[in-house]
């Protein structure tokens, strides 16, 4: 457990006074509300720092607690419960008048709030309010995400098992409700937003519901036409060259690219590039006739 | 749609502590919809998310149903942008893998 210092958090100096206290926060939480920064998990957990610095510097009690144990906070806890004991007496709570919402439930103290203050100490009567939203992250191959498929992943120690639809895009959200925090005062729970990450691969590169990808081939084959074999996301196919292809001639191949989210058996488009590879390493009859066709190509 | 669906306006007075006025001047604004059935107006429970955004912002800030309003279009903008600089990341990648 880290010790956090509220007086950085809220830019103030130790000396300040509750008024200047107050702005400081007002000013940094409209900055960093999660409703105004959705998806941004630093400005999330800076709220949340924020918060408590709040109910801890706008409270003198808990102020005077903070500032006389500072750094040594733990053992301060000790002797402040020593303390209580022996004199029986119950620690003061009171409002801080901090923002209230589904950010500030005591879940979203730190573990050094939580020691230094107790976990009831941050809550305070108020309106029902939804509990607060988690947020994860999930990495897939681009292969994995082509097919509809189950994944298992952990978030706050809870094991979920959710279905990853095919076609699902790089960065995309979706939403599961109710696996967030436990609501306040009888709330519902929150909800759980799972971010995607979809890595490209080194065959296909994916742009939306098309996939790009490149395919060599040989001089003559480009020169006389013919037949070559593509890698697709659902197997080879086999592809005819036409005569006179040129160095960077890109197909279209419909509905071989990425399957549409939540659409059943709607598939984007494969775009091939082709690269044709100039031969090295010529036998001296393979140079003899290349000159001999360069002769013919100068006579036309 | 069902009406275990829907949320009675005047019950949010009980929830959130706002006034059913303050609800009505978000639909004037278009920021909420509203049904009405048998007089009775309701929100519907998918939009529930978005309503508590509003009035978290509403109380917090202190902001009116027009800054909320601007708030909102200046969310959703960005919420858009998000969208686009995703799709041009993906296009940027091919050319630089």
């Amino acid at each position: 457990m880290d010790f956090i210092d509220y007086y950085k958090v809220l830019g103030v100096d130790k000396s300040a006074t509750a008024a200047q206290i107050k702005s400081a926060y007002k000013k940094l939480a409209r900055k960093l509300h999660p409703d105004l920064n959705p998806e941004d998990k630093e400005a999330n957990n800076k709220f949340q720092q924020l918060n408590e610095a709040n109910e801890v510097l706008s409270d003198p009690d808990k102020r005077a607690k903070y500032d006389k144990y500072g750094k040594d906070w733990e053992r301060g806890e000790e002797y402040e419960k020593y303390q209580q004991a022996q004199q029986q007496q119950r620690y003061s709570q009171g409002s801080s008048g901090g923002f209230e919402g589904n950010f500030d439930g005591e879940e979203d103290f730190s573990d050094f709030f939580s020691s230094m203050f107790g976990r009831q100490s941050g809550s305070r009567s108020r309106a029902q309010y939804k509990g607060q939203d988690y947020n994860s992250e999930v990495h897939l191959t681009l292969e994995e995400a082509y097919t509809t498929h189950k994944q298992t992943f952990s978030v706050n120690g809870k094991s979920i098992r959710i279905t990853v639809p095919a076609g699902v895009a790089d960065g995309q959200t979706i939403k599961l409700n109710g696996q967030g925090a436990p609501g306040s005062n009888g709330g519902p729970n929150g909800d759980l937003y799972i971010t995607f990450t979809v890595a490209n691969d080194a065959k296909f590169k994916r742009v939306g519901n098309d996939l790009y990808t490149t395919k060599e081939i040989d001089l003559f084959t480009a020169v006389l036409g013919g037949e070559v074999l593509v890698t697709t996301m659902s197997g080879a196919l086999k592809l005819n060259v036409v005569p006179g292809t040129q160095n960077g001639t890109k197909v279209r191949l419909k509905g071989k690219g990425y399957p549409v989210y939540k659409k059943e058996g709607e598939f984007g488009n494969l775009y091939v590039t082709y690269t044709i590879t100039i031969p090295t390493n010529l036998t001296e009859r393979q140079k003899e006739l290349f000159n001999e066709l360069a002769a013919l190509s100068k006579k036309d | 749609m069902e009406s275990n669906e829907l949320i009675p306006i005047h019950i949010f007075h009980l929830h959130y502590h706002v006034e059913e006025a303050f609800i009505t001047s978000l639909y004037d604004l278009q920021l909420v919809e509203i049904t009405t059935i048998d007089d009775v107006r309701y929100v519907a429970v998918n939009h529930l998310p978005q309503v508590e955004k509003l009035i978290r912002l509403h109380s917090d800030f202190n902001l009116n149903a027009d800054a909320l309003a601007v708030a909102a279009h200046l969310l959703e903008k960005v919420d858009n942008l998000q969208s686009e600089l995703l799709t041009l990341r993906s296009r940027l990648r091919i050319y630089e893998d």
